[in-house]
């Protein structure tokens, strides 16, 4: 069998370190270990910030791709305008800002990078494009193809999530693949869920915990993409399948698609985040909320799996609450819930 | 020839797959398909660096049977203009 592999993703990297000829492994292997090292781009970048557009105050940029697939496009907002020109571009700006303003305003983070990162955003991207996306340096939103998705910027929790996907990018820089990709992906929906909880000022028990509420056109039955609450049931239809999310580790297994299931077993993660935030109660941005921000921030590295974000917001309740505090004994048990031991 | 398509990942995380046969493409895809494939025989299409700050991206796996097998993984930021021409065209398919 003759494999060609155009972007090679760290399993195929691992399974050429392990059977590959002597020179594609020294290769593989070398590629591992520059992004097993590198911790965060934070760090990366430290001595390049002249590169980035930093501003050290809210500031964002709305462009449109025109239904193309360049990137950025044309710009058509920028910060402080009264007026935008599309739905698209004032729910962009206006939710980029309210998840920069909950960042700023519940952990003290100077956007992205922490360091003031201006925000730009990309609508209209793709002809019929479903989907929403971090590409390292930008959001970038489609329209929705109006048969199954609406368009991706309607929803305040997916765009907190790309925007959490920079956050962690230059943090813990989790590898998108199996458990620490599935991890990255669940601090993207915490972020997203909590964003939306604080921008409607509600306490856990009146949050709904889904993500991307109401992205599914009426001829779909599906409340939202993801639910926290009951990961697995947010949509069933014949033309998009059934939410494939697991509440519990005991569903795990390795898979190829979705980069090793990234966006399926950020479920089981989803669901103890639920379970621990619901038992301690409260709005959940307040204290479960900053434990999950200093683990992101502090505690994981690019390889960290669920038992190890088990294990650090566990030491990290500890050090805010105390050790034995209820915030601490309901986290273990709520990972111990979905099948994480500490 | 046969070609299987998986597309999978992207926010919502969903997998559609489909099969077609070559003779179903157009004069013009099926000029994009052996080119690209002359391209993967040749060595002649870059790998690109390491997929990095690509999070909700689609996930492309193409399997095309033809006497050899080839098997293609990717994402949509990742790919030269034939094999994005194949793909646009086998996402139609899905
Ligand atoms: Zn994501």
């Amino acid at each position: 069998m003759h494999t060609h592999c155009f972007a090679i993703p760290p399993y195929i990297l691992e399974h050429i370190a392990k059977k590959g000829t002597k020179k594609d492994q020294a290769a593989a292997l070398n590629t591992i270990s520059i992004s097993e090292q590198t911790r965060g781009r934070r760090e990366a970048l430290k001595h390049m910030s002249s590169l980035l557009a930093v501003s050290g105050k809210k500031e964002r940029i709305i462009y449109d791709a025109k239904h193309r697939r360049f990137l950025p496009g044309e710009l058509i907002m920028s910060e402080g305008q009264r007026k935008a020109p599309s739905v698209f571009a004032r729910e962009a700006y206006q939710y980029s800002g309210t998840t920069y303003d909950f960042y700023k305003e519940i952990f003290g983070r100077n956007s992205i990078d922490d360091q003031g990162m201006r925000l730009d955003s990309t609508v209209r991207y793709g002809y019929k494009y479903s989907n929403a996306f971090w590409n390292g340096s930008q959001m970038v939103y489609g329209d929705g193809d109006g048969r199954i998705f609406r368009r991706f910027t309607r929803a305040i929790d997916i765009v907190a999530h790309e925007l959490t996907h920079g956050v962690t990018d230059f943090e813990a820089s989790l590898v998108y693949q199996d458990l620490s990709g599935a991890l990255n992906e669940h601090m993207s929906d915490v972020f997203g869920s909590l964003v939306k909880q604080y921008h409607k000022k509600q306490k856990v028990d009146k949050a709904d915990w889904l993500i991307g509420k109401g992205m599914f056109t009426s001829k779909i039955n599906g409340d939202a993409i993801r639910s926290m609450k009951a990961p697995g049931t947010a949509y069933d239809d014949p033309r998009v399948g059934k939410d494939p999310q697991p509440s519990h580790m005991k569903d795990y297994k390795k898979i190829s698609e979705d980069n090793g299931g990234v966006h399926i077993y950020s479920g089981i993660a989803n669901h103890a985040f639920y379970l621990a935030a619901m038992d301690i109660g409260g709005c959940a941005w307040e204290k479960i909320g900053k434990v999950w921000y200093i683990t992101l921030r502090d505690k994981l590295r690019p390889t960290s799996d669920f038992k190890d974000a088990a294990k650090k917001t566990f030491d990290v309740a500890g050090e805010l609450f105390g050790i034995s505090s209820t915030e601490q004994i309901a986290i273990k048990r709520a990972w111990s819930d979905v099948g994480v031991k500490i | 020839m046969k070609i299987k398509f998986e597309r999978s990942g992207g926010f919502a995380g969903i997998t559609n797959s489909c099969v077609v046969n070559s003779e179903q493409l157009s004069s013009d895809e099926q000029k994009h398909l052996q080119e690209f494939l002359r391209d993967v025989e040749n060595k002649k299409t870059e790998n690109p660096s390491l997929n990095s700050g690509r999070n909700d991206c689609f996930q492309y796996k193409i399997l095309v049977e033809d006497g050899k097998k080839f098997a293609i993984t990717t994402d949509e930021l990742a790919m030269d203009p034939n094999l994005r021409s194949l793909i646009d065209f086998l996402e139609t398919r899905l």
